[in-house]
């Protein structure tokens, strides 16, 4: 009888130490749970992002197949799906409540010897920074001076003859007042604009800075892109 | 007293005094647990459901990635076959894919370049200064556009119209998720005008070589696939089109 309950002491001994020797948690676990959190909501973002395109697509792809070979059903389907296309690509006018930007030289601003002269230096690049921060923020479609930016869109400055830069949208060549239409979510754009400091940035660069909120539904009208398309290269994947 | 009562007696003595210990060993590891350090950290059993949950995730989201590029091919067969024989409808189809790779909406090819930005080497107090800035990698991009570029990507992840790149600290996010260097961007096009565009002496890439940005060299590439852009569009029923 004492023998078994040697036995048993000791098995139950060898099992408690097996069971506490487990190793402790570390700091680094806590760091890479909050990294496994930010992917996570990531992906679920994605996740809603990819099912709202293809639920999108499959109702395109089902007008088609309701056609049922019926020529003018096909057609009808066609022009429908080229209209959704066109709109997300940026070729037709978007119109909706939106903010416009009117920057143009001002040389009765106070002179500030470190900003001074450095819009025109650096022009592209800020209108670059802003019109960033407004598809960051809100932004739906824009235009400068009527070019509208789409995917290929590009802002350069360019130097001619006799050292003046002129400033280009889309390879085409712009002029004072620069016009910056945005259509989109006005009080998130707004706020990007107030939290950059915008107007004053550019006011220190002897620029004014005018802009003008318009809250109603057809507020303002970006123009669509008449430019040259892409396709020279570039050829879509087929995945049968 | 007769045996078999004894053993019962035994082993019931037996049983308490092991479950008494087994209990007394796990009170002092909870406990000793709970003092350690005095912050929380998340169980392993907690992390491993994340993690598990995260590897689904991303498998649902690129086996939904591919199924949204079969359905784009279908509409793509359909549309050739609506445009028929009729001339100005096969005009309206070529037109269609053409704003379609405008849009980004479907993974393309061709040939093109790659070119890598890569943070450099800090000495001393001037990190700020070697490290790739959104607008580092924006006006690499801008300047690839104005070369004609027609389909851009940065890290795969395809650049649009509204694809805003700005800096959230150590990392930048483009198309709503965070990627950080080195940035690998490809771009669709010619790919001698691409790559002396980016190569002119004083250009965009000279600029980032000066602040001692480790930037590779252009590569010209015979043929690149850029995926689709997965984002929201102003006409998604996420948002509000006109």
């Amino acid at each position: 009888m004492w023998s078994v309950t040697g036995i048993s002491a000791v098995l139950g001994f060898m099992l408690t130490v097996q069971i506490t020797s487990k190793p402790q948690a570390s700091p680094a676990v806590l760091s890479s749970y909050l990294d496994l959190r930010t992917q996570l909501l990531e992906q679920m973002q994605q996740q809603q992002v990819l099912d709202k395109e293809i639920a999108k697509e499959n109702a395109q792809l089902d007008q088609f197949k309701a056609s049922n070979g019926n020529t003018e059903d096909l057609k009808k389907a066609l022009e429908n799906d080229a209209q959704t296309v066109s709109a997300e690509a940026g070729m037709m006018p978007l119109a909706g409540p939106g903010i416009s930007i009117s920057i143009q030289d001002n040389p009765n601003l106070p002179f500030v010897a470190d900003y001074a002269g450095k819009f025109q230096q650096y022009s592209d690049q800020e209108i670059s920074q802003i019109v960033n921060d407004l598809f960051a923020n809100g932004a739906k479609a824009i235009s400068i001076n009527g070019q509208r930016l789409v995917t290929t869109s590009s802002i350069r400055l360019v130097s001619g003859l006799g050292g003046f830069s002129t400033l280009q949208i889309n390879t085409y060549p712009v002029s004072m007042p620069y016009v910056i239409s945005a259509v989109g979510n006005v009080d998130l754009m707004q706020a990007v604009i107030n939290v950059k400091q915008v107007v004053t940035l550019l006011n220190l660069m002897q620029e004014d800075c005018l802009i003008t909120v318009h809250p109603e539904a057809n507020g303002i009208t970006v123009p669509g892109y008449h430019g040259p398309l892409p396709g020279t290269w570039a050829k879509e994947v087929n995945h049968s | 007293m007769s045996t078999k009562m004894k053993l019962t007696l035994s082993l019931t003595v037996v049983s308490m005094a092991l479950g008494l210990m087994v209990s007394l060993q796990y009170r002092q590891i909870s406990l000793s647990r709970l003092t350690s350090g005095g912050s929380w950290s998340p169980s392993d059993t907690e992390e491993q459901k994340m993690e598990a949950q995260l590897t689904a995730l991303k498998n649902a989201n690129s086996t939904a990635q591919q199924q949204l590029a079969t359905i784009t091919t279908q509409i793509s067969l359909y549309e050739k076959q609506s445009a028929g024989s009729n001339q100005l409808l096969q005009q309206l189809q070529s037109r269609l894919e053409d704003e379609r790779i405008l849009g980004g909406l479907t993974p393309v090819q061709g040939p093109g370049i790659s070119v890598t930005l890569m943070d450099g080497i800090a000495t001393g107090q001037n990190i700020e200064s070697v490290l790739t800035h959104d607008w580092d990698v924006r006006s690499v991009i801008n300047e690839l556009f104005t070369a004609g570029a027609e389909a851009v990507s940065i890290n795969d992840y395809r650049v649009v119209a509204t694809s805003a790149i700005y800096c959230t600290g150590p990392v930048v996010r483009i198309n709503d998720h965070r990627t950080g260097a080195p940035f690998v961007i490809k771009a669709i096009g010619d790919p001698k005008t691409l790559q002396s565009a980016l190569d002119i002496q004083g250009g965009v890439l000279d600029a980032l070589r000066s602040r001692n940005l480790r930037v590779s060299d252009p590569q010209q590439v015979p043929s690149l696939t850029i995926p689709a852009f997965t984002g929201n569009t102003p006409s998604s029923p996420g948002g509000s089109g006109s």
